[in-house]
C-alpha cells in the first residue's frame, strides 16, 4: 500500500523582531508519495526550511496539519511524535555534528535508543558512510571535515536508520559537481517503494539532474505550488 | 516511562562524559571534596555526641563536692560515705582521688585507682598502678620510648610508666594518668583517709534532683552537689558550639553545592541544543532521560563514593588524628578518633543524598524540559 505525507491547510506565523507577526507559510497544502523524490525549490527566505521540519514533526503548524498515513502527527502530543519521528530521516541545512565525535559516531547517534548491539551498530553505520563514498573518513573527528564531507556525513546519519520518510534540506549546498552527483545517486538508491524523500533546494544540479526528482514544487511568499 | 538500558547506551554515556575530559575531572573532584568536607564534619560531629552520651550514660547519677572559704576542700572518706548512703534513696557512694597536676609539658589530669573501674569509659581490664608507677593515657607521652613521667602538684613525683591504656579510650582518657591512691593523694596533697569528691548513685535517675536538698544536708559541711543532669548540660553546651563551629564550616560547602548545581544547570543548558538535536534524530524523551540519568550516575557517584570514603578514613581511621588537631583544638596529643561507629551509615547516606539530589536534579532537569518542547525550539534558541 502506497503511503504519503499530506500537508493540509499548513500555516505559520511568526513574531518579528519588531514584535509584528509575520506568515511564513500560508495554507499551504501537498501530497509528497511514497516511492517518490519530491523537491521544493525557492529562493532564500522563501520558508523550505521551516517547512521542512513541519513536514519532520520538529515543528508545529500554527494552523492545519500533518497528515502521515491518515494520522494528524502534527496533532499528536510530544511523546507521540517522539516516537513517530524515528521514522524520519533529516539532513538539516547546516551539518549540525558533534564536533568532538568521531564521524561514525555522529553517524550512528539516530540508532543508538534502537539497537542493542555495537556491531549492528557500527556495521549500519558504516554502511551509511559507504553509500556515501566517505568509509574512509568513519574514525577522524567531525571538526576536522571540509564543509562538504560534513554536509555528507548529515546524510549519512540520516539514511543510517533506512527512514521511511527522508527529508534533506540544501543536501548540495556545499558540494562540487562529483560530490553533488555522488548524493544525488544515494538519494535515488535510497528511493524504495515505501520511503517518502523531500528535498529543498535552490541548486540548479538537483533540479537538472535527469530522473532525479519525480516531483517538483515552488515556495514563494510561504504559498506551495506544484509544476507540471 | 520504560527506562530499559542497552550496552550502547552505557557506552554511549561514558563516551558523552569524554567528550569533555577536563571539565568530568574537575567535576569529580568537586564533588568528591564536597562529599569529604561535609562528611568529615558531620562524621566528627555525630561521633562525638554520641562517644559523650555514651560516657555520661556511665557516669555518676551525683557528685558531691566539699567547698569551703577557698574553694574546694578534700571531704573524708568514711564519714563521708557514711553520710551520703544514709540518705534515703541513695544506693551507693564511692570517693574519688583526682585533680590536675603539671605534667612533663602541658597540665594533666591524675586520678587514684586502687580497684578496677566500672565506670568513666574506661576499660575494666586495664592493669592496677602500683606505688610509684603510672598507667598513662595515649596523650600523656611525648616519645613511645618515655619511661618516667615527672607530676608536679602540691609535691612532686617522678612516676614510671608500667603501660599505656589502649587508644580506644583516648576521648576520655588520652591526658590521664592512673595512680595508685597514695600517690595520687601526695601529689595532690590530699591527706591520708581523705579524696576529691564524692560520687553518688541513687536508686532512681529522676530521682536525683529530688534529693539534692536531702544530700546536702546530710553533711555537716558545705557541699556542692552536681547532677548528671547538669554534667550533661555542661557538655552540651560544649558540644553545641563546637557544633556551630562545625556548621560554619558547612556554610561555604553547601555554597559550594550550589556552585556545582548550577555549573550543572548551566552545562545542561547548553546542551539543550543536543537534546534537541537528539530530539530530531528519533531519540525520545525517556531516551534522552536515561542518558542523562546515566551521565549523571556515572559521574556522581563514583564521586561522592570517594569523597565519603576519604571522609570515614579521616575521621575514624587509626592514626588519622587531624582533623581533631584542626576542628577541635587537640594541638599537642591529639588523640586516636576511635569513635562511636553508631548512626555513621545514616550520616554517610544523608550527605550523599544532600550532595547527589541537587546534582541529579539539575542533570535531569533539561531531560524533563525536554519532554514537551518541540525539537525546534532548542535547536533555535541554543544554535551556536
Amino acid at each position: 500500500m502506497q503511503s504519503a505525507l499530506v500537508c493540509q491547510d499548513i500555516s505559520l506565523w511568526r513574531r518579528g523582531w519588531d514584535g509584528s507577526q509575520r506568515a511564513v507559510l500560508k495554507n499551504v497544502s501537498a501530497v509528497f508519495k511514497s516511492g517518490q523524490i519530491s523537491i521544493i525549490s525557492g529562493l532564500t527566505g522563501a520558508g523550505k526550511s521551516t517547512l521542512l521540519h513541519i513536514l519532520a514533526g520538529l515543528l508545529r503548524p500554527s494552523q492545519g496539519q500533518v497528515l502521515a498515513d491518515s494520522r494528524p502527527v502534527s496533532r499528536w502530543n510530544t511523546a507521540h511524535r517522539d516516537r513517530w519521528r524515528r521514522k524520519v530521516g533529516v539532513v538539516f541545512q547546516h551539518p549540525r555534528l558533534l564536533n568532538e565525535l568521531t564521524v561514525l559516531e555522529n553517524v550512528i547517534l539516530p540508532l543508538l535508543p534502537r539497537i542493542r548491539s555495537l556491531s549492528r551498530l557500527r556495521r549500519c553505520g558504516n554502511e551509511a558512510l559507504a553509500k556515501l563514498g566517505i568509509a574512509h573518513l568513519a574514525g577522524q573527528p567531525g571538526f576536522t571535515l571540509s564543509g562538504g564531507e560534513q554536509q555528507r556525513v548529515a546524510i549519512a546519519r540520516a539514511i543510517a536508520s533506512q527512514p521511511e520518510i527522508l527529508i534533506a534540506d540544501e543536501p548540495t549546498a556545499h558540494q562540487d559537481a562529483a560530490g553533488a552527483a555522488a548524493i544525488m545517486r544515494c538519494f535515488i538508491a535510497c528511493r524504495r517503494p515505501a520511503t517518502i524523500t523531500i528535498v529543498a533546494a535552490h541548486d540548479a544540479r538537483l533540479l537538472a539532474y535527469g530522473g532525479f526528482a519525480d516531483r517538483q514544487f515552488e515556495l514563494a511568499n510561504g504559498c506551495l505550488k506544484a509544476l507540471p | 516511562m520504560n527506562l530499559r538500558l542497552s550496552y550502547p547506551l552505557l557506552a554511549w554515556a561514558v563516551r558523552d562524559l569524554l567528550r569533555q575530559p577536563l571539565e568530568a575531572i574537575v567535576l569529580f573532584l568537586s564533588l568528591a571534596s564536597l562529599a569529604a568536607v561535609l562528611g568529615t564534619v558531620l562524621l566528627l560531629s555525630q561521633s562525638l555526641s554520641h562517644t559523650a552520651q555514651r560516657i555520661l550514660k556511665n557516669a555518676p547519677d551525683l557528685v558531691v563536692c566539699r567547698v569551703g572559704a577557698g574553694g574546694w576542700t578534700p571531704l573524708p572518706v568514711q564519714e563521708s560515705i557514711r553520710l551520703a548512703t544514709s540518705v534515703a534513696g541513695v544506693i551507693g557512694a564511692q570517693t574519688r582521688v583526682w585533680g590536675t597536676v603539671n605534667g612533663p609539658d602541658r597540665p594533666l589530669s591524675v586520678f587514684g585507682i586502687d580497684q578496677p573501674p566500672n565506670r568513666d569509659g574506661l576499660p575494666e581490664n586495664i592493669a592496677l598502678p602500683s606505688p610509684g608507677h603510672a598507667v598513662v593515657g595515649s596523650g600523656v607521652l611525648t616519645a613511645t620510648e618515655t619511661q618516667a613521667i615527672r607530676l608536679s602538684g602540691a609535691q612532686s613525683l617522678v612516676v614510671k610508666v608500667e603501660a599505656v591504656l589502649d587508644s580506644r579510650t583516648s576521648l576520655v582518657a588520652h591526658d590521664l594518668v592512673l595512680l595508685d591512691p597514695a600517690d595520687a593523694r601526695q601529689i595532690l596533697g590530699i591527706g591520708p583517709g581523705y579524696a576529691s569528691d564524692l560520687a553518688v548513685d541513687v536508686f532512681h535517675e529522676n530521682e536525683a534532683e529530688a534529693l539534692l536538698p536531702d544530700l546536702a544536708g546530710a553533711f555537716p559541711w558545705p557541699v556542692r552537689v552536681t547532677t548528671r543532669r547538669e554534667a550533661a548540660g555542661i557538655y552540651a553546651a560544649g558540644l553545641a558550639r563546637r557544633s556551630g563551629l562545625f556548621y560554619m564550616t558547612l556554610i561555604p560547602a553547601v555554597l559550594a553545592l550550589v556552585f556545582i548545581v548550577a555549573g550543572a544547570g548551566k552545562n545542561n543548558s547548553v546542551r539543550r541544543y543536543e537534546a534537541g538535536l537528539y530530539k530530531a534524530f528519533g531519540w525520545t524523551t525517556p531516551d534522552i532521560f536515561r542518558l542523562q540519568l546515566l551521565k549523571a550516575l556515572f559521574s556522581g557517584v563514583p564521586a561522592v563514593a570517594c569523597g565519603l570514603v576519604l571522609a570515614y578514613g579521616l575521621v575514624r581511621w587509626p592514626g588519622a588524628s587531624w582533623p581533631g588537631y584542626l576542628l577541635l583544638g587537640w594541638k599537642q596529643h591529639p588523640p586516636l578518633l576511635y569513635l562511636d561507629a553508631a548512626g555513621t551509615g545514616l550520616v554517610l547516606l544523608e550527605i550523599a543524598l544532600l550532595i547527589f539530589l541537587p546534582y541529579l536534579a539539575a542533570a535531569l532537569w533539561p531531560a524533563l524540559k525536554a519532554a514537551a518542547a518541540d525539537p525546534q525550539d532548542f535547536l533555535e534558541k541554543d544554535f551556536i
